[in-house]
């Protein structure tokens, strides 16, 4: 069917009588529907209701589906139809494709390529495909879904170390790819293994060495724990001598003290978040209040990050470069 | 307070009564949902037509389970039980909410059927499908099995346990939570896993150190609040975004705003930066666009956002009961 002939011109269709909606419509809130659209709809509740399973039926939800790609009865009654007519279901793959680049955001879309390929058992070509659909958004959480899905369903774990690492090379700032990346260390054989963690703790000091990196400073909370929490602390402090401090590597430092129940230290790295991050003053002078203040034995690198945050103002970087806005007068 | 036109957006919210583009075909019932409820959190509602409007949301109802519910849109000409037109957890939510804001009192609601279809639509893994028989199952029909049993007062159909089981599954490293185990944490997802929670009751879990809950609840680990709470105030940016490292965008004053709400942490949200926010993605035709600088508002965005400014408190604009999303009011 050509969209520009009306469907009631057309001879394959001259069988059908069309159907209306059948309510009347509710006053407010009206869809202006394009004509070919409305159209459409009425043959499809014709063959619908009269449980058509037919070429034709297959041809009018391709085009509905062009024109409506949310449109779930259309998805279910077109899976139906290829079961009944054992259709090829490579060829339907090509067609989904085609859709998908066109409305990657949707998620009918991709649920419905997971059953699909359930059905064919391979997923040859599927990850070429995703590459390229991340092409267009690196941050599309739907792709990503049904990326996981494929990875573990398929034991495609190995070459996908390999792609995030392509990703967090190309844009640290990708939290998608920094997420991916734990569902690779999370499901690995090796996790939770000493050996394991702090290679991939070095991995992610390193990122943290861009002080105004969100990403690796949030995946630093993956390591908190008895054994690494030294090692985390010396990096910090390392990362401070060498680039100033960041809000997000204070907030790293009061997380640590809090954990060691520094009672003084967190006071001091509050108070000054609330000083530097205007954004969230109240949220910073909030966690002051809370903290109890009591002296304990300082180390070098505590007295180190005392004096660096009471006395040299050139330690710590403004930090609201990233979204591009301004600090507010 | 005054850079935020609330007159514009009342012309607006009577205009989207007008007409709306064919892409809403499939998801009529909430977009029809978020058009009242507009209306009603600007105090617009009164002449809307309600019976009308009523007998076509009743029109929508399928009443035998397994598939008892309310469809998003008549697809089919079918009025009858048939697995052909869906009734979807989404759109039954929506009819819910729209039946509430109306003043129904859900007599003619299929109670009992809805409840049975619902507890057919949850996974062995506490996740949830959109309908009966659906393959899409994730943090958002948790939500909608959540609110729906909540309006309904009628639990029988859902095992809480297994439900939270899922949602503890879906905390991200950063405290956040995602649609699905292993995904990116997400504003939009933590608003359904925290709502969740709340309207089962069982919110208090992820408090666990100040001992708010009892010992039979001991199996169920989440992070701490904390870390939820930090992650979330750090989204704000002006506006608030709905990941580590995206860039402000209207919808999510709604998802992070509410749910800081729910964890009793709304005074931490920088106020005047946000309403600084707010103001720039204003229209000269009233409602929101995505981001500052659009020159047009989209719908979605400007039901969301004048949501999110009722959080702020801002006069003219009703507050929300947080996880529900409708008028706290009617509550």
């Amino acid at each position: 069917m050509t969209s520009e002939i009306s469907m009631a011109q057309q001879s394959e269709w001259s069988d059908v009588i069309p159907k209306p909606e059948y309510s009347q419509k509710v006053k407010i809130g009206k869809i202006n529907y394009l004509p070919q659209f409305e159209e459409m709809m009425k043959y499809f509740r014709s063959v619908h209701d009269n449980k058509e399973y037919s070429e034709r039926a297959l041809n009018l939800t391709t085009n509905l589906l062009k024109a409506c790609p949310g449109f779930y009865t259309g998805w279910h009654y077109r899976a139906e139809l290829l079961d009944i007519l054992k259709k090829n279901l490579d060829e339907e793959l090509v067609f989904l494709s085609s859709l998908s680049l066109r409305n990657h955001k949707n998620y009918q879309i991709w649920n419905y390529r997971r059953e699909l390929i359930k059905k064919i058992g391979s997923c040859e070509g599927e990850i070429d495909f995703l590459n390229i659909v991340l092409d267009i958004d690196c941050k599309n959480i739907h792709v990503w879904g049904y990326r996981q899905w494929l990875i573990t369903t398929f034991n495609l774990w190995d070459q996908e170390y390999e792609y995030v690492a392509k990703l967090l090379d190309e844009d640290p700032y990708n939290n998608s790819a920094w997420s991916q990346r734990y569902f690779l260390e999370s499901h690995s054989q090796f996790y939770k293994t000493s050996e394991f963690e702090k290679k991939n703790l070095e991995f992610v000091l390193e990122h943290c060495k861009n002080i105004d990196n969100e990403c690796p400073y949030n995946y630093l909370k993956v390591y908190y724990c008895q054994e690494l929490k030294e090692r985390i602390m010396q990096g910090l402090v390392d990362i401070a001598k060498d680039k100033g401090f960041s809000r997000f590597l204070l907030q790293n430092l009061g997380f640590l003290y809090e954990k060691d129940a520094k009672g003084e230290m967190c006071d001091i790295v509050y108070k000054k978040l609330a000083k530097i991050d205007f954004m969230r003053k109240g949220y910073w002078n909030w966690k002051v209040r809370r903290t109890v203040r009591k002296n304990i034995q300082r180390t070098d690198n505590d007295i180190w990050v005392c004096r660096a945050l009471r006395d040299n103002e050139e330690y710590y970087n403004p930090i609201y470069n990233y979204y591009k806005y301004s600090a507010p007068q | 307070m005054e850079k935020l036109n609330i007159q514009k957006h009342i012309e607006y919210f009577r205009r989207t009564r007008e007409s709306l583009p064919q892409e809403v075909h499939s998801s009529y019932m909430t977009v029809l949902f978020f058009i009242i409820s507009g209306n009603d959190i600007l105090s617009q509602k009164d002449d809307l037509p309600k019976d009308e409007i009523i007998d076509w949301v009743y029109r929508q109802q399928v009443t035998q389970a397994p598939y008892a519910g309310f469809r998003a849109n008549p697809s089919a000409e079918i009025l009858t039980q048939t697995p052909w037109d869906y009734a979807s957890l989404a759109s039954t939510y929506s009819a819910l909410c729209i039946l509430k804001i109306l003043g129904d009192d859900y007599s003619r609601v299929a109670k009992n059927q809805i409840i049975i279809s619902l507890s057919q639509c949850i996974l062995e893994d506490g996740s949830v499908v959109s309908h009966y028989g659906g393959i899409e199952n994730d943090m958002r029909f948790v939500y909608c099995a959540c609110a729906i049993c909540y309006l309904l007062d009628n639990w029988n159909g859902i095992d809480k346990d297994k439900i939270t089981r899922f949602i503890a599954s879906c905390q991200s490293y950063e405290g956040s939570f995602a649609i699905s185990p292993g995904l990116e944490g997400h504003g939009g997802a933590t608003y359904c896993a925290l709502s969740s929670l709340y309207l089962m009751g069982r919110i208090g879990l992820l408090d666990k150190e100040n001992g708010v809950i009892d010992d039979s609840l001991c199996e169920f680990s989440f992070d701490r609040k904390d870390k939820l709470i930090e992650w979330l105030v750090m989204r704000q940016g002006l506006g608030f975004s709905g990941r580590s490292g995206k860039a402000p965008d209207t919808c999510y004053g709604y998802w992070v705003g509410l749910s800081l709400c729910m964890l009793g942490a709304s005074e931490y949200v920088n106020r005047l930066e946000n309403y600084e926010f707010y103001s720039e993605c204003q229209t000269v035709y009233g409602g929101f666009s995505k981001y500052p600088g659009l020159k047009r508002p989209d719908f979605t965005h400007s039901y969301l956002g004048l949501c999110a400014v009722g959080v702020l408190g801002i006069d003219g604009v009703k507050k929300l009961f947080a996880p529900i999303g409708i008028d706290e009011n009617l509550f």
